[in-house]
């Protein structure tokens, strides 16, 4: 029996013979008289029901926040629910899942087939922006903690210049072109490394992540919503769905007087001021032409310069950061290993090993990050252009787009609000050139 | 279509597209469904790659880390002079706080019989700092791992540890099988 034991080990000696001299002091186990050795603690199972009752909610949240928006036009009772969604998604749940975070999560299932989208990311990815076709971003009113956290937070709102609006709105879009990319290489989730609640959520982060977090909760004491409108990459993608919605905020229960009390009341800027007369077009009609040319030459000029540059962001990645380490090891020696190195050689693999790992994911950087300077190109033209469209309205309109559905305006409007005799409004009022017809209450 | 003279062009366009993002959501929402069955993935740490650099008591979102030490009974020496348990330089082999390597007192050690002791890793004080791993891996069996607790880890999108880990011992791995226990070479 004995003999035939040590024959076998004789034969796997080759295999284990590496993982014995990790373990050269192995002493085998003590013969005991009466003593039972003991398993490890029993591993638990994860318990994954938790991620139903999130979806669960989740939906249940966007339908009672579309219908307190839109049908109650009630600030207070929206107040509710976002402090309750900021105490579930964002102190109990601790933050995570989050529809922001999703986003990589989708990108990254869809490039590697071995990772499998988990139901609830799923979901959290898909529900909101289908709500937001429908019913505008109600989302981002009620039921995102990160939207509640800055919204309780608004003290005294300051109006931004149009301008400097108008340039900042671009950054959520290039901030999701680069968070596309990092996770599609499989670099870092950036979104949540560096979202700036998480670790408000968790009562405990880094020193970066808190101070981030602080900066913008102080911002958003004077201005609405700054990671919601500067940063959330998530947001670009409810807007594009909202544009499209079929309800959405209507500010007057009934005709609008024009007072421009709404407008006033609007922290975030999204309600856009009567455009009743249709100004001589060929001035922009020449600006439109002129971005139409500007823009895949702007989009070439970038991709260009991300080509260039992609050297220098794959070094973000650890994988290329090690290759790099480990080449500068080999042509200058040195006495000392470094930790990477050491660890390395533990894997027991070869440097060459290392470098091809970390040429493929150079290969990947060359594609992206041109594609990620074209997508920048992309979002300044289209930047330019929205800036030049023409969106006549005879009233004061909230831009479905940019609008959160924080239903500060329905207060601000001076006229009765009897919308509980009213139809859901369709969002685009008719047309000045059109006649104009009371939209269906009673007249 | 019949003309409707209340529709514009605009309004038929956006409908459209409402169709189809609903239509493209349920079918997204359905093929996820019918892959249910599969798994999702929770982090782990592979014992075989970490190399014990003591990054996983620090990295974790969680305070104190997600990250414990386990100890594989069936591999350990039961060693009465355990490296795990007592650090290098010592005044003597008591196990009086000068003595132990454990910064918050997590390991303890019970009588067997001559000369052996079993030792215990007390789960809610572990740090994860890798201080008894390191220990037991130089002098000892390796008995001694670390492993990420999933009745504490929150799963993060990305493993703020994995980011930081020098030896990539910090992996995704099927969640019906969410630990790598080390089990003794047959």
């Amino acid at each position: 029996m004995k003999l035939r034991q040590a024959a076998i080990g004789l034969l796997a000696l080759p295999a284990t013979l590496a993982a014995q001299t990790a373990d050269q002091h192995s002493q085998p186990p003590p013969q005991f008289t009466d003593y039972r050795i003991p398993m490890e603690r029993a591993a638990l199972p994860r318990d994954g029901s938790f991620q139903y009752l999130d979806l669960a909610i989740l939906a249940a949240m966007l339908l009672v926040t579309a219908w307190i928006v839109l049908k109650r036009r009630s600030r207070k009772e929206l107040n509710v629910v976002s402090a309750f969604a900021l105490g579930y998604f964002g102190f109990l749940r601790l933050g995570c899942v989050c529809s922001i975070g999703s986003i990589q999560n989708v990108a990254f299932a869809i490039t590697h087939s071995s990772y499998r989208l988990p139901t609830a990311v799923a979901g959290f990815f898909i529900l909101p922006l289908i709500a937001a076709l429908f019913f505008g971003r109600v989302f981002c009113g009620g039921v995102c903690p990160m939207g509640a956290m800055q919204d309780f937070l608004l003290f005294r709102p300051i109006k931004i210049p149009a301008k400097w609006t108008a340039a900042l709105e671009m950054a959520p879009s290039i901030y999701l072109g680069v968070a596309v990319l990092f996770s599609v290489t499989g670099t870092a989730f950036v979104i949540c490394e560096y979202d700036p609640f998480v670790g408000m959520f968790r009562l405990h982060g880094h020193f970066l992540m808190i101070l981030f977090g602080g900066a913008v909760l102080a911002l958003s004491l004077f201005v609405g919503r700054p990671y919601c409108r500067f940063l959330c990459p998530y947001g670009v993608l409810l807007r594009w769905s909202a544009h499209f919605a079929k309800h959405s905020v209507s500010i007057t229960p009934q005709e609008c007087i024009q007072c421009h009390l709404c407008a006033s009341a609007c922290p975030f800027d999204s309600i856009q001021a009567p455009q009743p007369i249709s100004v001589s077009r060929t001035a922009t009609r020449r600006q439109i032409g002129k971005w139409m040319m500007l823009g895949p030459l702007l989009m070439l000029t970038l991709a260009a310069v991300g080509w260039r540059l992609s050297p220098f962001v794959a070094s973000w990645d650890s994988r290329v950061h090690r290759a790099r380490v480990l080449r500068n090891a080999e042509l200058h020696p040195t006495p000392v290993k470094t930790v990477l190195a050491d660890a390395w050689d533990r894997h027991r693999r070869t440097s060459q090993e290392a470098y091809r790992e970390g040429a493929a994911v150079e290969r990947q950087f060359e594609i992206g990050t041109p594609l990620l300077g074209a997508w920048i190109g992309l979002v300044l033209m289209l930047k330019a252009l929205s800036t030049l469209r023409r969106r006549l309205s005879a009233d004061y309109i909230a831009d479905p787009g940019s609008c959160v559905s924080c239903a500060r305006c329905y207060s601000a409007c001076p006229i009765p609000n009897r919308s509980y005799e009213l139809p859901l409004l369709p969002i685009h009022p008719a047309s000045p050139s059109e006649t104009k017809e009371p939209v269906g209450g009673p007249a | 279509m019949p003309e409707d003279p209340k529709r514009t062009r605009r309004e038929v366009l956006r409908d459209t597209v409402r169709l189809c993002g609903l239509a493209g959501g349920a079918f997204a929402l359905g093929g996820l469904a019918s892959r249910a069955e599969a798994d999702q993935t929770v982090w782990q740490i592979d014992p075989e790659k970490c190399t014990e650099c003591g990054l996983c008591a620090s990295a974790c979102v969680l305070d104190p880390s997600a990250v414990k030490c386990v100890h594989a009974y069936a591999q350990c020496g039961y060693c009465k002079l355990c490296f795990g348990l007592f650090r290098d330089k010592r005044t003597g082999n008591a196990t009086s706080a000068e003595n132990v390597r454990c910064p918050t007192d997590a390991i303890s050690r019970t009588f067997v019989e001559d000369p052996y002791f079993q030792i215990a890793v007390d789960e809610n004080r572990c740090i994860g700092c890798s201080l008894c791993v390191k220990g037991c891996h130089q002098f000892g069996n390796g008995s001694m791992y670390l492993q990420i607790r999933h009745d504490r880890c929150a799963n993060c999108n990305q493993c703020a540890i994995a980011n930081v880990c020098p030896a990539d011992a910090v992996v995704r791995v099927p969640g019906h099988k969410p630990y790598m226990l080390k089990r003794p070479k047959s």
